[in-house]
């Protein structure tokens, strides 16, 4: 059987979608997706903290589900869904979650921002999911913020849930 | 970060060949582990073989009181499946105790 192995210095092609978009990649095969949102693609919401899958900064929702961007290669990407921060706001309407945080000032320098977002967002829609302050202060542990935002953080995940549940309790009476 | 090749594998045969042909080589599933220690230029793969599309998702309880976890099940899908929290609690929390969020979710070989 022929195998077609590339050789190291090749640039591969990845095909995904990004906020809804198709994007076509020419990356090299050790390119890094965060590496590749910011400096190729100039996403600069998605931020590098610590590159190690420690910080949560770097916090992106692949395929639905909420993933560190500098532990995951371009190329795994292949056909994937990616939304990043920039992509979660539509025709300019913020989500209940970017409206909650700013009621609540849930950031002072804003770096680990995104990243919070993105994974409350994906705590949010996610259905079998805990709702108590413990079990979200679980959730988002992957998410540190040195500014010490936490309280407020975990207050706008909370308002933006109450927002979301009577959003769908309306949809529910609308015939 | 060091270059290295990449390919994916579409099949368990072609997965073992690609290894087989280059002995360098690693599997990436999720890659936590993987790209973290590569960054750190501890580990330097001349190939990284995507393993993902396998089917390696199930999780299957054997008759005798055994349970077959595949490759690709993330740690955070193998904490809630009903047979975990019924029949290894311990695993479960064992499995919730550690990481984060975003890595348990994240595609991770279960040794």
């Amino acid at each position: 059987m022929q195998m077609s192995l590339s050789p190291p210095d090749a640039t591969l092609t990845v095909r995904l979608i990004l906020n809804g978009e198709p994007v076509t990649l020419e990356v090299p095969p050790q390119a890094i997706l965060l590496d590749v949102l910011r400096d190729q693609l100039h996403l600069g919401g998605t931020k590098k903290g610590c590159d190690h899958g420690q910080c949560g900064a770097c916090t992106v929702h692949v395929d639905g589900r909420a993933v560190n961007a500098c532990l995951r290669l371009a190329a795994m990407c292949e056909g994937q869904a990616i939304t990043t921060i920039e992509g979660l706001a539509e025709k300019g309407q913020l989500h209940p979650i970017q409206e909650a945080f700013l009621v609540h000032d849930a950031y002072q320098c804003g770096y680990c921002s995104p990243g919070q977002i993105m994974s409350a967002v994906a705590l949010l829609e996610d259905p079998e999911a805990a709702t108590d302050d413990a079990a979200v202060r679980d959730a988002m542990s992957g998410n540190l913020c040195r500014c010490g935002a936490y309280r407020n953080i975990q207050a706008a995940i909370a308002d933006a849930r109450r927002h979301l549940e009577s959003n769908a309790q309306q949809q529910g009476r609308q015939p | 970060m060091r270059p290295f090749a990449f390919s994916r594998a579409d099949s368990l045969e072609t997965a073992v060949e690609y290894r087989q042909a280059e002995p360098n080589s690693a599997f990436v599933a999720g890659g936590t582990t993987l790209l973290d220690l590569t960054k750190l230029d501890v580990m330097r793969p001349s190939r990284v073989i995507d393993i993902n599309a396998l089917p390696l998702e199930g999780i299957e309880r054997l008759g005798d009181d055994r349970l077959r976890i595949g490759a690709l099940v993330t740690n955070a899908d193998l904490a809630r499946h009903p047979a975990v929290r019924e029949d290894y609690p311990l695993l479960a929390r064992a499995i919730l105790a550690g990481a984060s969020t975003q890595v348990r979710k994240d595609r991770k070989s279960v040794v």
